[in-house]
């Protein structure tokens, strides 16, 4: 079936659903993810792999896959999807201000032959947020990066034009911070 | 007595030709005349922006002379062909004006309008009436 | 205010270089019955400003279907939706744009005063068209209904001519 094909394509590139869920409470530093070695291992084994590792079913969650990567990975994770036909949906963060963290959650998604949605989270220290642009590789990222800069202050290295999209353009506030009081 | 009737004619001819000339001009300038006569000299202002050029209320980017298709060009050039045409048409019927060679006349007129149109059939031949505008991909 | 000149909060517009007396009646006439508006549908109010201008809720026979898309073809702004801080620098060119005789009708909450979006703490919008426009009919209502926009152009063409199309109708 296509559906088999396209996930086992994604599962070339995304070994296994890594679903971060442990926080740590007293840690400030920047956290890598539970399972380094197997993002390495995504990185360097790029064979097909039996499918069948769906943690969360799409009527469920509504995506199909979900990766958390640290920065450094996130470039060659976009490239990889962007190869195999995947277009971006969105990108937006999330504060998580107990663990004192920030995301940054790309969607990204293909319908051509069958329905597939991956989303893609990065975590970086809320005090200097700093995330490497994917604008390189899709384009259509500029704005998103725009938007998510200005409501959640991740600032995103190299991007062409970070101004901000929906906010005044002298806007130096963050609103969608979790502390953020007017 | 002759030359006195044909004079009388000359003139009243250039009266006429005067008189529609300035009514065209009215037709053409009276507008503007009258809307400069009855508009208020001023309108409100907010931040004194009202002689920018429009772009939906954003600061214009680029400049206003752009390229566009060489097809637009090409059509008035061919239309002034014709146009041209149709002005050398008009005292026709005043000139050709001799019941006795009708026929002559009309073969006259017909090979007239056959050369102009050699121009129109020159381009027509060499594509200038197909309509496809070849857009360039930026870089 | 004198006659033929349009004030400007201090300021005076000067007139036109030829005065017209009771003729202005007839001007002022004119210029009700065939109010083209910009289309200046920001938010929400914008459904309602469509459907106004669309065959069940005619605008056409008020003169006022034509929505223009360029400021300096229009009469009247009207303003339907929520102003954010960023659109307001364009709205202000707009409204610079448009040659006199100009009006402005704030449509909806949130032209009127911010509508549903005022809370301590908001950061986003400007509360109210008239914080920098001087609005001249308020039409409210969260969206306000078609008929109440057509109900706000009658009353604007009662305010440019002293002549009501239809009477005011009260509940009773």
């Amino acid at each position: 079936m296509i559906i088999e094909t396209v996930k086992s394509h994604l599962l070339e590139l995304f070994p296994e659903y890594a679903q971060v869920t442990e926080h740590v409470e007293e840690t400030v530093a920047l956290e890598e993810q539970p399972s380094p070695e197997a993002k390495k291992g995504k990185k360097e084994q790029l064979v097909t792999r039996p499918n069948g590792l769906k943690d969360c079913s799409y009527d469920a969650c509504g995506y199909h896959l979900d990766l958390q990567l640290s920065t450094g990975q996130l470039l060659a994770a976009t490239a990889l999807l962007f190869k195999n036909g995947f277009f971006l949906e969105t990108i937006t963060g999330v504060d998580w201000i107990k663990e004192k963290q920030l995301e940054a959650v790309y969607d990204f998604s293909r319908y051509d032959f069958d329905l597939c949605r991956v989303v893609v989270r990065t975590r970086v220290p809320r005090e200097n947020p700093v995330i490497p642009t994917i604008t390189g590789i899709y384009s259509g990222a500029s704005w998103h990066e725009r938007e998510t800069h200005d409501f959640f202050g991740i600032k995103f290295q190299g991007h062409p034009h970070l101004i901000p999209l929906l906010l005044p353009e002298d806007a130096d506030f963050h609103p969608l911070l979790k502390d953020f009081k007017a | 007595m002759e030359p006195q009737f044909t004079e009388f004619l000359y003139r009243d001819d250039i009266l006429w030709i005067t008189a529609f000339m300035l009514g065209g001009l009215a037709f053409a300038l009276g507008p503007i005349a009258i809307v400069y006569l009855f508009m208020p000299r001023k309108t409100r202002q907010i931040h004194n922006k009202a002689s920018q050029a429009i772009e939906c209320g954003m600061d214009p980017i680029g400049d206003s002379w752009i390229r566009y298709g060489v097809v637009f060009y090409l059509y008035a050039l061919i239309f002034l062909a014709f146009d041209v045409d149709v002005l050398f048409l008009f005292p026709v019927a005043l000139a050709y004006n001799d019941a006795m060679f009708v026929y002559r006349d009309l073969v006259e007129i017909v090979l007239f309008v056959g050369i102009l149109a050699l121009a129109v059939i020159y381009a027509w031949i060499k594509g200038v009436f197909e309509w496809e505008r070849k857009t360039y991909l930026r870089p | 205010m004198d006659q033929g000149s349009i004030r400007v909060g201090t300021e005076n517009i000067p007139s036109a270089l030829v005065q017209f007396a009771s003729a202005d009646k007839l001007i002022n006439l004119g210029r009700a019955n065939s109010l083209w508006p910009l289309t200046f549908g920001i938010a929400c109010c914008a459904i309602e400003m469509m459907a106004a201008g669309c065959a069940r809720f005619d605008l056409a026979r008020f003169g006022a279907e034509v929505f223009r898309p360029s400021p300096r073809q229009s009469d009247v702004m009207i303003v339907a939706g929520t102003i954010s801080k960023k659109m307001a620098p364009g709205i202000k060119t707009l409204y610079d744009q448009m040659p006199e005789p100009k009006w402005v009708i704030a449509m909806g909450n949130c032209a009127i005063s911010g509508g549903p979006f005022v809370f301590e703490g908001q950061y986003g919008i400007i509360e109210g068209a008239d914080q920098f426009l001087p609005v001249d009919i308020y039409i409210p209502g969260c969206p306000p209904r078609p008929e109440a926009l057509i109900e706000g152009i009658i009353e604007l063409e009662y305010k440019i001519t002293g002549w009501r199309r239809w009477p005011k109708v009260t509940a009773e």
